[in-house]
């Protein structure tokens, strides 16, 4: 079945080939005061797959996570999407340039309802201003509609129909990652970053995101990094895995290597 | 435009106990015949009011757009204002002073005050961005406080007139019209607070609306979606004062005077009280709260002419114990209510 509104592919002149990177995380340093939270990390996110990112607390994992989505900012590196600096993009600038994001902590606008969260998540497609606004103007409300159908099918792909009007600050928390991840992708984005999407979930919970994010790629074609605690969950979905440590790689291979990696083993078990 | 679906990939979630959909009191049709019918009792009012009676209800629909004004930016925003005052005195002047200095008639003076207001507002919502809460609160306070004196400031006396303050021309009644300056300036209010309640509402149940709550709920997320905050919060800070600075500018017409001690930082509190009562990011909540803030004085003063502060501070204390969200929400609950008991639903 084509579908015209949940194709996420690639522009032809933009297409990268199978292994060209989609993302390319460069050297890159972070320190807060006199701790390097990141050391000259290093590693490439392919177009089309599942990249995993573990590593023990404390790792640099969401320092990372911050630093794509312009929350932090780098010391030293770069980070490239589609070869295109993240880096000199305002924080609003991101979504615009393909990358979405999940909150390890939920960061959901409570007092509005899942419908207009999605929505939201679709605002950087929008070019309304207040004052077309304001007078509702006829290309506003076209764009509702787009942004509003976009969202219905969001709604029903994570089976959010029966609360879709209600304001999250009602909803379960499980609920609430469902929503989290409608929002993330309601701009249709290239890539998909995901911060601890297990976090606080039940197995049964866990058993329906593992579904979940193997089918953001097949259906959407959404490239997807994941940060993740539940080392089960991120060895079955990814492809690939990157393991770092102190702010540093320690491993990057496919997820059987990683696993039996002697500094992975290492950095879980200790000495 | 192509139907798509799309198969769930997941079971779907079901409705929290007790959840109830649909909890708007009135949808579609039945809010516009609402609304149409409110807008017929408005536009005969002046008709069988007294002269006195038809000043106040000039005065609610004024203090409406005033209200309005901040709601959108505290209630909406989350940006605090108790310094709205200032720009309804920016408001005012400016079109006492467009009026005098530039014989700019009055039809167009409304709109010109409100763009000054919207472009101070714009520019002091630059800095605002750096501050939150009690800091904001403070910033905008210093505003209010400062405005009225720098009026009195001789160097500027042959423009604001000085603690004289200025006398406004009443706006004419256009020729062939059957109606007295009164009536007329009642109307001019009326028309305005229309189109500006009209552009409120779809502003705030559009994507600016979704864009400015979703800044108030979590900047840090909005932001990752594609919203720019600085720019975004600092028109709404101007779009703010734009309709409390009409609504100065109306003041100054139905008024016909302008006097730095009209502008006092109490009016910023009056506001804040109205845009509380009514109901923190509402619409129509302005409405009510404007009713408030003009009637309940008086009712107080008839009540006890010696304590009539504390009767309004009862007043007050009432509304915030019984209705938590506001008069709207009070009302609104109070109609689901009764339309839950009605039989045959």
């Amino acid at each position: 079945m084509e579908n015209e509104a949940f194709d996420n592919t690639i522009d032809d002149q933009t297409a990268p080939r199978v292994s060209v990177p989609l993302m390319e995380v460069k050297d890159v340093t972070v320190r807060f005061g006199g701790i390097t939270a990141l050391d000259g990390v290093t590693f490439d996110v392919n177009a089309g797959e599942i990249c995993g990112l573990i590593g023990p607390n404390g790792a640099g994992k969401t320092t990372l996570f911050n630093c794509i989505s312009r929350v932090y900012n780098c010391d030293e590196g770069d980070i490239l999407v589609l070869g295109q600096s993240l880096l000199s993009k305002g924080r609003h600038e991101i979504a615009k340039c393909g990358v979405g994001r999940t909150f390890q902590n939920l960061a959901l606008f409570k007092t509005l309802s899942v419908r207009e969260n999605i929505m939201l998540g679709g605002h950087s497609t929008i070019s309304t201003g207040f004052l077309s606004s304001a007078l509702r103007l006829k290309r506003v409300t076209e764009e509702e509609r787009s942004l509003s159908e976009r969202a219905d099918m969001l709604i029903t792909y994570l089976g959010l129909e029966a609360v879709a009007d209600a304001p999250v600050s009602e909803l379960t928390f499980a609920t609430l990652k469902r929503v989290e991840m409608a929002r993330a992708l309601a701009f249709k984005p290239k890539l998909l970053l995901l911060d601890e999407p297990a976090g606080g979930l039940n197995h049964h919970e866990v058993d329906h995101l593992r579904q979940l994010i193997s089918d953001v790629r097949e259906t959407l074609h959404t490239t997807v990094l994941l940060v993740e605690h539940h080392l089960n969950l991120v060895m079955d979905v990814s492809d690939r895995v990157v393991a770092i440590d102190f702010g540093r790689v320690i491993a990057d291979g496919t997820p059987e290597d990683v696993r039996n990696h002697p500094d992975v083993i290492r950095a879980y078990l200790g000495e | 435009m192509s139907t798509a679906t799309i198969n769930p990939v997941l079971e779907p979630v079901k409705a929290p106990p007790g959840y109830v959909a649909n909890r708007a009191i009135l949808t579609g049709g039945s809010r516009q015949v609402t609304v149409l019918a409110l807008i017929a009792v408005a536009i005969v009012l002046p008709f069988v009011l007294g002269e006195y009676r038809l000043f106040q209800a000039t005065q609610v629909l004024i203090f409406a757009v005033a209200i309005l004004g901040l709601n959108i930016l505290t209630g909406y925003n989350g940006q605090i204002s108790v310094g709205h005052s200032a720009f309804l005195a920016m408001g005012a002047y400016a079109t006492a002073i467009l009026g005098i200095e530039f014989g700019m008639p009055y039809w167009l003076a409304i709109p010109t005050s409100g763009l000054i207001c919207l472009g101070f507002g714009f520019l002091f919502g630059f800095p605002a961005l750096r501050l939150q809460g009690f800091y904001l609160a403070l910033a905008t306070f210093s505003l209010a406080v400062a405005l009225p004196q720098l009026l009195r400031y001789k160097g500027i006396e042959q423009w604001t007139g000085g603690v004289q303050g200025l006398f406004v021309d009443k706006p004419a009644v256009p020729a062939g019209l059957p109606v007295t300056p009164d009536q007329w300036i009642y109307f001019v209010t009326l028309f305005v607070t229309i189109a500006l309640f009209w552009a409120a509402w779809n502003l705030v149940r559009g994507p600016v609306g979704r864009a400015v709550i979703a800044l108030r709920d979590h900047e840090v997320a909005a932001e990752v979606m594609g919203i720019r905050a600085s720019i975004f919060k600092s028109l709404t800070f101007g779009v703010s004062a734009m309709y409390t600075g009409i609504a100065g500018s109306l003041s100054a017409l139905s008024i016909q005077f302008v006097a730095p001690d009209s502008f006092h930082m109490f009016v910023s509190v009056t506001l804040l009280v109205g845009a509380v009562v009514g109901g923190v990011a509402t619409i129509w909540g302005a409405f009510l709260g404007a009713l408030f803030v003009v009637f309940i004085p008086n009712v107080a003063e008839q009540i006890s002419s010696n304590a009539t502060w504390a009767v309004y501070g009862a007043f007050l204390l009432l509304v915030i114990y019984l209705m938590p969200n506001g008069m709207a929400g009070g009302l609104e609950d109070l109609f689901r209510r009764l339309r839950a008991r009605a039989p045959g639903r």
